[in-house]
């Protein structure tokens, strides 16, 4: 068997390899979403008024930020609007949409115009309340 | 979409490595037209995949990698066969799709043909002989459609209600005609897609177990009765007392496996043409001796991995019609795989079952095309109001 052919058989069976990991990466991933119901995330407050620093709320799925009752994320902040802002999952990731707030939402100190996606450790404001948004390590989602 | 391309990329490349090697090992003057078949098949998977999108995005590729083997199997085997079977691979996708499309409507109209064509394919297994060239037509294409039929009318008649009478004596009948006809593997299957749709759908043991027992005694009463049935089982049960009689086929398998060893003589090497229907039951030790342990090992973890991502579906799909569809075609393929890959290491008696999607035969690429059409359906189907 010349050389040529030798090389080609060893790259078809470590190609065959090659797939079937692709396609157990693949079903990991759907394994990880079917079994967190899509990813996750944390909002850790960082100061407001009537929350304590350190006080964390779950994120996942959509989430509504706001003063009402209502909301997922309750702040009980006199400058905010009853639903203020939301957080929605986009693939494997959030983003921050305003929802015609009166003060605005703030992204790292900018405030918002447009739906921007949220990476791990950034801050948003809403009024006088800083929340930071940590996005915990999954083993099967990319990129975080 | 960047997934779909990059997995069906993947298997291109190796289909069509595969394919290089058996031709520049077995006819390198040649022009390599066999790999404008390949590369067909392989992209019309990838064309399925961008028509139908379905929700399941595994399964395709998955199935294009055991297709792009079976290829490269039957290239080295038969050649003569390979632009015939890639014809009959486009028509089973093309008749996937529609069944894919058409999933919804088989729900509510295939009670009564299908049981009505049950009975005509197991009756045409019985008294059917004739062949065109080495292809015994008349028995091959009736017993695959009764597999699938199988499927269909398990998933129609139970997503309803239990199992009723007629549906059962109808079955009954179907796998007794088939079994006399002295197709085992159809019989058997035919059993375990019933057993298995049935179980999901919520029988109970005191249906089950009976129905599994009247099968092994009429297997029993087909053993003793029909002679190439007897011959096969004392070619399991002591292949080394006749090897170049009854025992012939399973001490090539296992020859050919040895001779295989790790990484096997490379596809295009070794002497697989020693196995008797390397290209059909045998495929899994034609397959050993020239990928080695290491291919067989990728090929039974694409099984595997097809059955398991095809489960996900009898669990989770919408509708209970949509599950017990996916239950059957689970069933189906990962019997028919266990069958075959049973019989070639001496685990069970030779059934004449094929790996499906590798082993050759128009009906049974066909038909498992069609099963794989309406399992990527499964995702979708909303329950009927």
């Amino acid at each position: 068997m010349s050389e040529v052919l030798q090389a080609l058989r060893y790259a078809v069976l470590a190609g065959l390899f090659v797939f079937l990991y692709r396609v157990v990466r693949a079903v990991g991933d759907d394994l990880g979403q079917a079994a967190s119901g899509g990813p996750w995330a944390v909002l850790v407050v960082e100061e407001g008024p009537g929350l304590s620093p350190g006080e964390v709320f779950a994120v996942r799925g959509e989430v509504v930020v706001g003063r009402a009752s209502t909301c997922d994320v309750v702040v009980p902040d006199p400058g905010a609007g009853a639903r203020h802002a939301r957080l929605v999952t986009e693939g494997e990731g959030f983003w921050l949409e305003d929802l015609g707030s009166p003060g605005g939402t703030y992204l790292n100190g900018r405030k918002l115009e447009a739906p921007a996606p949220l990476r791990q450790g950034d801050r948003m404001r809403v009024a006088s309340t800083v929340l930071r948004f940590v996005q915990p390590h999954n083993t099967w989602t990319k990129g975080s | 979409m960047l997934r779909r391309a990059d997995l069906h990329g993947l298997v291109l490349a190796v289909g069509l490595g595969g394919v290089a090697l058996v031709h520049w090992a077995r006819n390198p003057q040649e022009p390599p037209v066999v790999l404008v078949y390949a590369a067909a098949v392989l992209f019309s998977f990838f064309v399925v995949d961008v028509v139908l999108r379905p929700k399941e995005t595994l399964l395709l590729p998955l199935t294009g990698l055991l297709v792009a083997v079976g290829l490269a199997n039957l290239y080295r085997l038969r050649p003569q066969l390979v632009a015939e079977q890639a014809a009959w691979m486009c028509v089973g996708l093309a008749l996937g799709v529609a069944a894919s499309r058409s999933a919804r409507t088989v729900r509510e109209f295939a009670r009564v043909p299908a049981l009505a064509t049950l009975l005509v394919a197991a009756s045409v297994v019985l008294w059917g002989g004739s062949q065109v060239g080495a292809y015994p037509v008349a028995k091959d294409i009736p017993s695959q459609l009764a597999k699938l039929l199988a499927v269909l009318v398990g998933a129609a008649e139970l997503h309803r209600g239990s199992l009723r009478g007629p549906v059962m004596a109808a079955w009954a009948a179907g796998v007794a005609l088939v079994l006399l006809g002295g197709d085992v593997s159809t019989a058997s299957l035919l059993v375990w897609v019933g057993i298995v749709v049935a179980y999901c759908a919520g029988a109970s043991w005191s249906t089950l177990v009976p129905a599994f027992g009247g099968f092994l005694l009429l297997a029993s009463l087909a053993h003793a009765g029909l002679p190439q049935l007897t011959e096969r089982v004392k070619g399991w049960v002591n292949p080394w007392g006749d090897p170049l009689g009854f025992g012939y086929p399973l001490v090539q398998s296992l020859f050919a496996m040895g001779s295989g060893g790790l990484v096997g003589a490379g596809p295009g090497f070794g002497y697989p043409e020693l196995v008797p229907q390397g290209h059909t039951t045998f495929a899994l030790a034609a397959l050993a001796e020239e990928w080695g342990f290491v291919g067989v090992l990728a090929l039974l973890s694409g099984y595997a991995m097809w059955v398991g991502r095809a489960l996900r579906w009898a669990v989770l799909a919408p509708s209970r019609y949509a599950r017990l569809l996916a239950a059957g075609a689970v069933a189906l393929v990962g019997g028919e795989a266990f069958l075959a890959g049973a019989a070639a290491t001496g685990l069970l008696p030779a059934t004449g079952a094929g790996l499906p999607f590798v082993s050759y035969g128009p009906a049974s690429v066909v038909v498992h095309l069609v099963v794989l059409g309406l399992l990527l359906a499964a995702p979708g189907l909303q329950e009927a109001r």
